[in-house]
């Protein structure tokens, strides 16, 4: 793992200087040639890679496996919609208290599962999961109304209730989009540094060998701890992006089911690298997109996919496509050349 | 004197439970049954198999495909998806058992996620639900009624609740006394030594993942019954279930397995007549198997865990 | 050794891929509805007997699709009809295009879609759309863009909003009606079970009717999957107690659950039946009649399905016979059928070129829109929300049948929604 000194290294900076570039084109020059089913479709893409980046530090860097973290997500996406209907807060506020609160649930519910080790750890979690789903069933997502729950009964509604507020900024679907973006973008950020720092390099140590870390002085309750809360803050500020994205978020289209699918996704995008993390957004939101409106594919396709893009995974590349895509495009680019150098006769030879 | 333990207990009256018992038990034997499949599976082989859901579902699909498709006879299909269960299990153990041989429990139990999400995509792309149509696989033996402390209850229910019963003893017997099975427990304890024994490992892994499919089969015959309607995504997800029972057995223990199971179909049902928790009592499952965890965790484990991750 | 293992363990899955196949190709749908088509007098469109050959009108719809629940009968049963008017002259000449999109419960994907269809595709129309949710995601945005949508609603938003005008009651209502038919047969008190993700809203209604009769209610949100009916079959029961009754809000694949329960344990003929729309169908009277002839209140909210019935409900069974044959006639069938009637008679009233803005006034324009499979006529207007459909029959099994039990009833105007319909009906004489 590089240390923040080594990171003005060449290498570093020229991926910087794409990652930069992609931005950019991300959030200028996107919005102009695509339609509006783009861009919705695109900022759902970007919060769910970051829920996926969010997974993939708890595994990729930390070793843990999380099957609960769209059980997460639900949990900021009700929170912002509650803190949204109660209160005035700015925007931002409500993107930091959602972060905030869903990391406090996170490590509550990390602390007893530290103990757990891997097979233990997912099952855990996906109970967890399983169990938000029902309770959330149940109270179903707030509509302005009061209580705790903040779900009036529609008996007396005769008009609906407003959709959840966006930021006075960004009310329209591409402003939307943009502030989606930066926001996810300053999120891929923290993450990013804490990557090239010393939770980063605790984990890396940690994931190799916890009695050597242990041994080597790591805290590793700790540092273990500040993995689910970092992930768990991410996934909340984007549950609350997804919140104003929706406007009406309704208990019925948060499944259990969703956080096996993110977790395959997760996967195969690749949990060692960033990118990674963003073709897991791509394949989780875009894919659908794409078979449905773009292609005619029958939807129930997706979930073959995923299931055999995660055996695959499994099995032979553990570091995704992320990880796969640049070997194969390099292994594809040495063939071309062999075939090439074959094809054209070497100078001096030709008659 | 009975009833006002009950009462003490429960806080309600034990004449008002005693039908709930008897519906949870019926449910909690097919947990238990599937739940002793899966712990079978995993001290043999190390898979725990999240799948076992979907390939039920999927074998009692082929079954309500022939009960309504064709002229076989009702038994012939029965048996065909009992063994489906048995042949799907044993193919994925053979196709990826040996890739996965060297990895740790939670990649191999992650491969089999692969599995279910592959069976769910297939079963929702060939057989699409309707909405004015269900699909039901009903067992002739439902037919068959018998009135047991004051509730009705089916043949079907019965035999779910012996077959729990039956299998976990049966197969704790057949671990103990023949030598596939202590073959198996071998395998369990320690797979190196036991490889080097000459024991025949790969022959004993296919006993073990056909047998615990036959449980994963006859669990996806009698869900449709018991739930009414062959709804397949219900019954991938049931699987969650069975793990509860799983690990309230703590992945070792067969017996403490059947309990478990038993407990988690008995919670469901017996929080029914609560009105506070009536609705967040198909949690249940999930509440307990979360504090089996807590539980198992009770001494600190440290992991070696390996890079390859 | 190990290569032989590999074999067998791939003979053994090839063996299971097959028979997967083998379900795979047999055909799952449900039993198709008998009946003979009598004379038609209704006909698609104009009736001309002609393909329509000009440049396509474009029309759009989503349904919802997910593992369990397919909505999309309603819109491909839309497009049956369309394609019978583009046979029949089209609109003035031009054929209809549906493009239909399905969804699988995730909101943004409902949201691009809307969008899709709107920008991208240029639908003048969105019709036919049913789902769980999507009322609620794009409501504000079918509102900016000025579109109304006739499809068949679930949620609370399809009849709270000014952007959908369902030619169903949708649940809350059609329990209601059930509701109402109980109590006047005597029921003295009411359990009633719905999905937990619309208790609050579907059984909100049938609570304001018990209260309003002054008979005790008790709610039973039920989480699906459900697991246990018995178990809360009996808490019904206990609460409703023998004579009570006991109303039911599921589909077909739930339901059964729920009356097998009833059956085992003795307790059909010991109190009232009622139920929403969704088990009035031939499929289930053929499983559950004699044992639940005479004991049910279903609250329909159209016709029965019967050629007979007049000439809308014979001309449904011609389209579906020659335009989708695999689409058996059912309540979707109903429902997509009228979605795709009302959205052409739109189209046929336009008089200028044919616009978004155009055929979105004209949908605004609809009234007094007759149909055999409906109670009282069909309408659309200028109005804050709509329930157009609030008049159900009441039918009952027999003879593995569906029967008639009560004719066409208004609702009770205990909801202040339903109260307020009727005083925008009378007011712009809609109906």
């Amino acid at each position: 793992m590089t240390s923040i000194s080594e990171l003005l290294d060449r290498g570093t900076v020229v991926r910087a200087a794409v990652a930069v570039t992609l931005l950019a084109i991300a959030i200028f020059l996107f919005p102009h040639i695509a339609g509006s089913d783009w861009i919705t479709t695109f900022t759902s893409v970007a919060i769910y890679a970051v829920v996926a980046l969010g997974f993939g530090i708890l595994y990729g860097r930390a070793g843990m496996i999380s099957l609960g973290q769209v059980a997460l997500l639900t949990i900021g996406c009700w929170i912002g919609t509650r803190l949204a209907y109660a209160t005035g807060l700015p925007f931002p506020l409500l993107l930091l208290a959602a972060g905030g609160i869903t990391c406090a649930i996170g490590v509550l519910v990390g602390l007893p599962a530290l103990r757990l080790s891997g097979i233990y750890l997912a099952l855990i979690t996906l109970m967890f999961a399983g169990a938000t789903t029902i309770v959330l069933s149940v109270t179903d997502f707030p509509n302005g109304g009061g209580g705790f729950k903040g779900r009036s009964v529609t008996g007396a509604l005769t008009t609906s209730t407003p959709p959840v507020r966006r930021p006075s900024v960004a009310e329209g679907d591409v402003a939307y989009y943009r502030y989606t973006v930066i926001v996810c973008a300053l999120l891929f950020l923290i993450a990013l540094v804490h990557v090239a720092s010393k939770p980063g390099r605790a984990w890396a140590s940690i994931r190799e060998s916890e009695p050597a870390a242990l041994a080597a002085g790591v805290n590793i309750t700790v540092y273990k701890l500040w993995a689910f809360a970092l992930a768990s803050f991410m996934t909340g500020v984007a549950g609350c992006l997804l919140a104003a994205q929706v406007g009406v978020p309704r208990a019925i289209t948060f499944q259990t089911q969703d956080s096996l699918t993110l977790a395959a996704t997760a996967l195969i995008g690749g949990i060692f690298s960033v990118w990674g993390a963003i073709v897991a957004g791509m394949f989780n939101q875009l894919l659908p997109f794409l078979f449905q409106a773009q292609w005619g594919v029958n939807p129930n396709f997706l979930l073959i996919i995923f299931g055999a893009g995660l055996l695959q995974v499994l099995l032979t590349a553990p570091g995704g496509l992320a990880d796969q895509f640049p070997k194969d495009m390099l292994n594809l680019g040495r063939l071309i050349v062999r075939g090439v150098r074959k094809l054209v006769p070497a100078r001096g030879t030709a008659s | 004197m009975s009833n006002l333990l009950a009462f003490a207990v429960f806080g309600v009256d034990w004449e008002f439970l005693k039908p709930y018992i008897v519906i949870g038990l019926a449910f909690g034997g097919v947990y238990a049954l599937s739940g002793v499949g899966l712990v079978v599976l995993y001290r043999a082989t190390g898979v725990l198999n999240v799948a076992f859901g979907a390939i039920g579902a999927a074998g009692a699909l082929i079954a309500y495909y022939i009960v309504n498709h064709t002229s076989w006879p009702h038994w012939l299909a029965y048996t065909i998806c009992v063994l489906f269960g048995g042949v799907t299990n044993l193919a994925y153990g053979m196709v990826f058992g040996p890739a996965f041989a060297r990895r740790d429990a939670l990649v191999k139990m992650m491969g089999t996620l692969g599995l279910a999400l592959i069976l769910l995509g297939l079963m929702a792309w060939r057989a699409p639900a309707g909405g004015a149509f269900a699909r039901f696989l009903p067992l002739g033996t439902t037919q068959t009624r018998y009135t047991i402390l004051g509730t009705s209850v089916s043949l079907t229910q019965l035999i779910a609740l012996l077959l729990a019963f039956v299998i976990t003893f049966g197969v704790t017997l057949f671990l103990r006394v023949t030598r596939l099975g202590t073959a198996m427990r071998a395998l369990a304890d320690d797979r190196e030594v036991t490889a080097m024994l000459g024991v025949p490992v790969r022959r004993v892994e296919a006993a073990a993942w056909f047998g615990s499919g036959l449980a994963c089969g006859a669990a996806g015959l009698l869900l449709p019954d018991l739930l009414t309607s062959l709804d397949y995504s219900a019954l991938t997800f049931l699987v969650i279930s069975s793990l509860a029972a799983a690990l309230i057995g703590r992945l070792r223990s067969l017996g403490a397995t059947l309990a478990g199971g038993l407990a988690v179909g008995l919670a469901q049902s017996i929080l029914s007549p609560y009105t506070q928790v009536s609705a967040y009592r198909s949690a249940a499952p999930f509440v307990l198997a979360i504090l089996a965890l807590l539980f198992l965790s009770r001494r600190r484990v440290v992991t070696i865990s390996r890079t390859a991750g | 050794m190990r290569s032989t293992y590999r074999r067998i363990g791939l003979a053994l899955a090839a063996v299971a891929a097959i028979a997967m196949m083998v379900v795979a190709l047999a055909n799952s749908a449900g039993p198709v509805g008998s009946g003979t088509a009598s004379a038609t007098k209704a006909a698609c469109g104009k009736g001309t007997g002609k393909k329509a050959t000009g440049a396509p009108i474009k029309l759009g719809g989503i349904d919802m699709l997910i593992p369990g629940v397919d909505f999309t009968t309603i819109g491909k049963t839309a497009n049956a009809y369309f394609q019978c008017v583009n046979d029949n002259g089209g609109i003035n000449g031009r054929p209809i295009k549906y493009t239909l999109y399905t969804e699988q419960l995730n909101p943004a994907q409902e949201a691009a879609l809307a969008r899709k269809l709107i920008t991208s595709d240029k639908v003048v129309g969105v019709v036919g759309n049913t789902s769980f949710a999507e009322c609620g995601t794009n409501w504000k945005y079918y509102k900016s863009k000025g579109f109304i949508v006739i499809g068949a609603g679930v949620q609370a938003e399809c009849y709270s909003t000014p952007s959908f005008a369902e030619v169903n009651s949708g649940p809350r209502y059609s329990n209601v009606g059930a509701a109402q038919a109980l109590i006047k047969a005597g029921a003295k008190k009411l359990a009633i079970a719905s999905p937990d993700t619309i208790s609050a809203y579907a059984d909100g209604g049938p609570a304001l009717v018990a209260k309003a009769a002054g008979i005790p209610v008790k709610i039973f949100p039920t989480h699906l999957p459900v697991t246990d009916a018995t178990s809360q079959l009996l808490q019904m029961y206990q609460f409703a107690g023998n004579g009570g009754g006991i109303l039911i809000d599921f589909t077909p694949d739930t339901a059964p659950a729920f009356m097998k329960a009833a059956e085992a344990q003795g307790i059909v003929d010991k109190v009232l039946w009622g139920s929403s729309t969704p088990i009035a169908n031939t499929f289930m009277s053929g499983q559950f009649s004699p044992s639940f002839d005479g004991h049910l209140w279903i609250d329909n909210e159209f016709s029965n399905v019967d050629p007979k019935v007049g000439p809308d409900s014979a001309l449904m069974f011609q389209v579906l016979k020659k335009y989708a044959p695999k689409i058996a006639p059912q309540a979707f069938a109903q429902m997509g059928y009228l979605d795709g009637k009302f959205a052409v008679n739109a189209l046929m009233s336009i008089k200028g070129p044919i616009t978004a803005k155009s055929y979105n006034a004209a949908v605004r324009n609809l009234k007094n829109q007759k149909s055999d499979i409906l109670c009282k006529p069909f309408y659309v207007g200028n109005l804050a929300y709509h329930i157009p459909n609030n008049t159900n029959i009441i039918v009952d099994y027999k003879d593995k049948n569906v029967v008639v039990r009560t004719g066409c009833t208004d609702f009770q105007a205990v909801d202040k929604a339903i109260a307020q319909t009727r005083k925008w009906e009378k007011q712009f004489k809609l109906n």
